[in-house]
C-alpha cells in the first residue's frame, strides 16, 4: 500500500463533508417533512375542533336561553346565565314561581292563568275550585308553599283545571277531536234555543296557508228556524271560546222559516314537543 | 459511527467559533482562532500574491464551511418545524380538554330540561295562544251581513225582499236572489231596483274602539251599543253607548275623583253617569225624540224626595249602596260641546272625555261668521264597486203581486267582516246605521216570486220597465 500523500487526506474530507452535507439535508428534509404533515393534520384537527366547540358554545347558549326562559332553573344571581353550581343546584321540578319571573313558566302559571277574562270561565264550571265556605282556593300560593313533590305536582293540576288554562284547549284543543267538536256545536245550538236538523263534518281537507301549525276540521250545519233564532245561533258562533270560522253560507226563505247551511272550520293543533335536535358537523365546507 | 459525530461536534464547534468571528468582526475585535489554530489569511497585501494555501486545501475548507452552514440551517428549520409541531399539538390537546367540557354542560343542561315535567304542556300552551291569536286575526263575522242589508234594503214603500242570499267569506261576494216592489203603479218598477243598487254604491262603513278619558281602549265587553231589542242607542241624530262599570275589568273611576279599587280606566267630570244600586234592574222608560220618534228604553232617574221623606238610618243605607253603574260614551262626537270645554281641537282630535275612536272617520272644523262649521269624512266605502245585476225579470210574489225578480251580486270590503275590527256599523245612504247586533232578519227574505204563467198577460206585457236593467 503506497503512502497517502496530504491532497489525498485533504480529498478524503472534502468527500466526507459532502456526504455529511448530503446526509444533514436529507434528515432535516425528512424532519421537516414529518413535521409538515403533523401541522397539516394538526391544523386540520384545530379548524374541525374550532367549528365543534363554536357549535357547541351555540348549542349551551341555546339551552342556557331555553332553560332561563321556559323557567326550568332559576338564574340567582341574576347574571344573564345559568353557571354549573346553579345547574347542579337546580330541582325542575320545585322551582318556586317567584324565582323565574319573567319566564313562560311564571307567565302561564303565574299570570295567565290568573288572567281575569278567562279565568272565572273556568272556574265557575267546576265546584272543587272553592272551598267549603265557598271561597276560591288560591292553589298557585299553595304550590309556591308546598316543599312535597308529589303534593305539588297535584296542586298544578288543580291550579291548571281551576284557571284560565283550562280555557285554553277549550279554544284551540292539542288534538283532533271530531266528537268532542259536534258536542260543542251541538252546545251552541241548544244555548241558541234551537235542535240541530243536521250536524255533521264535511270528509275533505281544508289547507290553511296562513295559519302554521294549525289544522282545520271542516265542518256542515244546517240551521232551520226564523230569523231571531238564525241570528242568535250565529251570535252563538261568534262568541263561542272555540273558534268556529264561517266561511260561506246562504240563507233560503223556506215555508218553515229561514234555511241556513254554512260551511265552517273549526281548528286543532298538534300537541307541542320540545325535540332536541343533533346537528352534524362537517370538517369540510361541501354538504353531504 | 463514533467518528462521525466526533466530525458532527468538531463541526458544531466549528460553527461556534464562525458566528463569534463574525460578530466581532462586526464590532472591531480580534476574532478567536479556528480549528487549525489561527486565522487562514489568502490574500497579502503586497507587491507580489502567493497562494501558500493549495487548492485542495481551499475546496475543502469551502466543503467544511457548506456542511456546517447546512448543518446549522437544518437545526433551525428542524427546530422551527418541531416547534410548530408541538405549539400546534398544544392547541388541539387544550380544545379536546374544552370539547369535553362543554360535552358534560351540555348533558347536564339537556338532563335539566328534559327532566322538567310540565315542558311539553308549556310549549303546548304557548303554540295554541300563538295559533288562536292567528285564527282570531283572520276569524270573520258572518252576521255582519245583516247588518249591511239592514241599510241597504230599502226600508217604506219601495222593499226589496230576499229569497235567497249566499255569503262567501273567501271572497267577500254576496250573491242575492230576490224581488223588488213599488207597491203602487207601475208594480213593476226598475226605480225600486235602480234605487237598491245606487244605495249599495253608498253604503260606507265605521269601526274602531271606545276610549276613556285617558285615551285607553276599553275592553269591547265593556261596552253596550244597544238596548235589549237590539235598537242602537241615539239621542238625536247622535249615538252613543254605555260603558257597564259593573263588569269584571271593566271598573272605572271619575278623572281626579275619589279612586275606586280595581279601577283601570277613568271618566271624564262631565261625563253623565247612571247610579245604582248594583244588582237591581234600573226602571226603564221610553224615551222618544222631539219629533216623537228614535224611541229607546232610558232607565227612570230617581227623583229627589220631598224634605222630611227617606230620612233616617234605613234611607242612609240605601244612599251607601248607591254607586256608579255605567258612562254614557258618545260615539257621534259632541262637537261644540266638547270643542267649548277644549276637549275637541278642530283638526278633530278628542282629549280628556270617554269618546269613540274611530277608524274610518276623520272630523274637521273651521271657523264660520258665527260658529264653528263641522264635517265629518268617511272613506270606508262598503261596496265599492256598487251591486252588479246579474238578471231580472217580472213575476208574482206570494201575494199574487207583480214585482221584479233579481239576481245580482256585490263584492264587500274585507275590513267589514273581520272579527278584530269592533264595534262595526254600516251606514245607509241616508245616514241610517245598523250596529253589530241590530238586526232583524225575518223582514228581509220572503217567498221567490214566480216566473210569470204563460197565459199571465198583466205579468208578462207589463211594459212600463221593459229594455231597462
Amino acid at each position: 500500500m503506497a503512502d497517502k500523500k496530504p491532497a489525498d487526506s485533504k480529498r478524503a474530507k472534502i468527500s466526507k463533508a459532502q456526504q455529511l452535507t448530503m446526509l444533514e439535508v436529507l434528515g432535516a428534509s425528512l424532519v421537516l417533512g414529518t413535521c409538515l404533515v403533523l401541522v397539516n393534520t394538526i391544523l386540520k384537527y384545530i379548524g374541525f375542533n374550532t367549528k365543534v366547540i363554536s357549535a357547541k358554545n351555540e348549542a349551551m347558549a341555546s339551552y342556557d336561553q331555553a332553560i332561563r326562559n321556559i323557567g326550568v332553573c332559576a338564574d340567582t344571581n341574576n347574571d344573564g346565565r345559568l353557571s354549573d353550581d346553579e345547574l347542579k343546584r337546580c330541582n325542575p321540578n320545585a322551582v318556586q314561581l317567584s324565582s323565574v319571573p319573567n319566564s313562560l313558566r311564571y307567565n302561564i302559571f303565574e299570570i295567565m292563568s290568573q288572567n281575569e277574562d278567562l279565568e272565572s270561565v273556568a272556574r265557575k264550571r267546576n265546584p272543587h275550585c272553592y272551598d267549603k265556605d265557598g271561597n276560591r282556593i288560591d292553589f298557585n300560593a299553595m304550590y309556591n308553599m308546598s316543599t312535597d313533590d308529589v303534593e305539588r305536582e297535584q296542586l298544578l293540576q288543580a291550579t291548571k283545571i281551576c284557571s284560565a288554562l283550562r280555557v285554553i284547549p277549550d279554544a284551540l284543543p292539542a288534538q283532533l277531536n271530531t266528537e268532542a267538536l259536534m258536542a260543542s256545536l251541538n252546545q251552541i245550538f241548544i244555548v241558541s234555543g234551537w235542535e240541530p236538523v243536521s250536524l255533521a263534518p264535511r270528509d275533505e281537507s281544508v289547507v290553511l296557508d296562513e295559519l302554521t301549525g294549525v289544522e282545520a276540521i271542516p265542518v256542515t250545519l244546517n240551521v232551520n228556524g226564523d230569523g231571531a233564532t238564525i241570528l242568535r245561533v250565529l251570535n252563538n258562533i261568534d262568541r263561542s271560546i272555540r273558534n268556529f270560522d264561517i266561511t260561506s253560507a246562504s240563507i233560503e226563505w223556506t215555508n218553515s222559516g229561514l234555511d241556513l247551511q254554512a260551511r265552517a272550520n273549526a281548528y286543532y293543533m298538534d300537541e307541542t314537543w320540545a325535540l332536541e335536535s343533533t346537528e352534524t358537523i362537517r370538517a369540510g365546507d361541501a354538504k353531504k | 459511527m463514533n467518528e462521525f459525530f466526533e466530525h458532527i461536534g468538531a463541526d458544531l464547534k466549528e460553527i461556534g467559533n464562525q458566528i463569534k468571528g463574525f460578530f466581532a468582526k462586526i464590532m472591531g475585535k480580534q476574532a478567536p482562532s479556528t480549528q487549525s489554530g489561527s486565522v487562514i489569511n489568502t490574500n497579502v497585501k503586497t507587491n507580489y500574491e502567493i497562494n501558500l494555501v493549495p487548492e485542495v486545501k481551499m475546496q475543502m475548507i469551502k466543503a467544511q464551511k457548506m456542511r456546517n452552514l447546512v448543518l446549522f440551517i437544518c437545526i433551525v428549520v428542524s427546530s422551527v418545524a418541531v416547534g410548530a409541531v408541538v405549539v400546534l399539538f398544544g392547541i388541539k390537546s387544550g380544545q379536546d380538554i374544552a370539547i369535553s367540557s362543554q360535552d358534560k354542560k351540555l348533558e347536564m343542561m339537556s338532563e335539566k330540561l328534559n327532566s322538567y315535567s310540565e315542558l311539553n304542556n308549556l310549549i303546548t300552551i304557548q303554540g295554541q295562544l300563538e295559533g288562536i291569536s292567528n285564527i282570531i286575526g283572520q276569524k270573520t263575522v258572518l252576521s255582519r251581513v245583516f247588518g249591511a242589508l239592514g241599510v241597504m234594503l230599502p226600508q217604506g214603500a219601495d222593499t226589496v225582499q230576499l229569497s235567497e242570499l249566499s255569503v262567501s267569506l273567501d271572497s267577500n261576494t254576496i250573491r242575492m236572489e230576490g224581488q223588488a216592489d213599488a207597491h203602487v203603479d207601475p208594480l213593476i218598477d226598475y226605480r225600486v231596483l235602480e234605487s237598491f243598487k245606487k244605495g249599495v254604491a253608498l253604503t260606507k262603513y265605521d269601526y274602531g274602539n271606545y276610549v276613556d278619558a285617558d285615551g285607553n281602549q276599553l275592553p269591547t265587553h265593556c261596552i253596550q251599543e244597544t238596548d235589549a231589542d237590539g235598537n242602537a242607542y241615539k239621542s238625536g241624530d247622535s249615538y252613543y253607548a254605555w260603558w257597564d262599570l259593573q263588569i269584571e275589568g271593566c271598573e272605572g273611576s271619575q278623572l281626579g275623583g275619589h279612586t275606586v279599587e280595581g279601577a283601570k280606566y277613568h271618566y271624564s267630570s262631565t261625563a253623565e253617569v247612571e247610579e245604582g244600586i248594583p244588582g237591581e234592574e234600573p226602571v226603564m222608560e221610553e224615551v222618544c225624540d222631539e219629533n216623537g220618534e228614535n224611541c229607546t228604553m232610558q232607565p227612570v232617574v230617581p227623583e229627589t224626595p220631598p224634605e222630611g221623606e227617606g230620612e233616617g238610618e234605613e234611607a242612609e243605607e240605601e244612599e251607601s249602596k248607591i254607586v256608579p253603574l255605567r258612562v254614557k260614551i258618545w260615539r257621534t262626537p259632541q262637537f261644540n260641546t266638547w270643542y267649548e270645554a277644549q276637549r275637541m281641537n278642530l283638526d278633530g282630535s278628542i282629549t280628556n272625555v270617554e269618546h269613540f275612536e274611530s277608524q274610518c272617520i276623520t272630523y274637521r272644523g273651521t271657523h264660520g261668521s258665527d260658529r264653528i262649521r263641522w264635517t265629518s269624512t268617511n272613506d270606508c266605502m262598503l261596496a265599492p264597486d256598487g251591486f252588479i245585476v246579474e238578471s231580472s225579470s217580472n213575476g208574482r210574489d206570494a201575494s199574487d203581486n207583480l214585482v221584479l225578480k233579481f239576481t245580482g251580486t256585490t263584492v264587500l270590503a274585507e275590513d267589514f267582516f273581520m272579527f278584530k275590527n269592533k264595534h262595526m256599523i254600516a251606514i245607509g245612504p241616508l245616514g241610517q246605521n245598523v250596529t253589530d247586533s241590530y238586526v232583524q232578519i225575518g223582514n228581509m227574505f220572503t217567498k221567490e216570486a214566480e216566473d210569470c204563467d204563460p197565459d199571465d198577460a198583466e205579468c208578462l206585457n207589463n211594459a212600463n220597465n221593459r229594455g231597462e236593467k
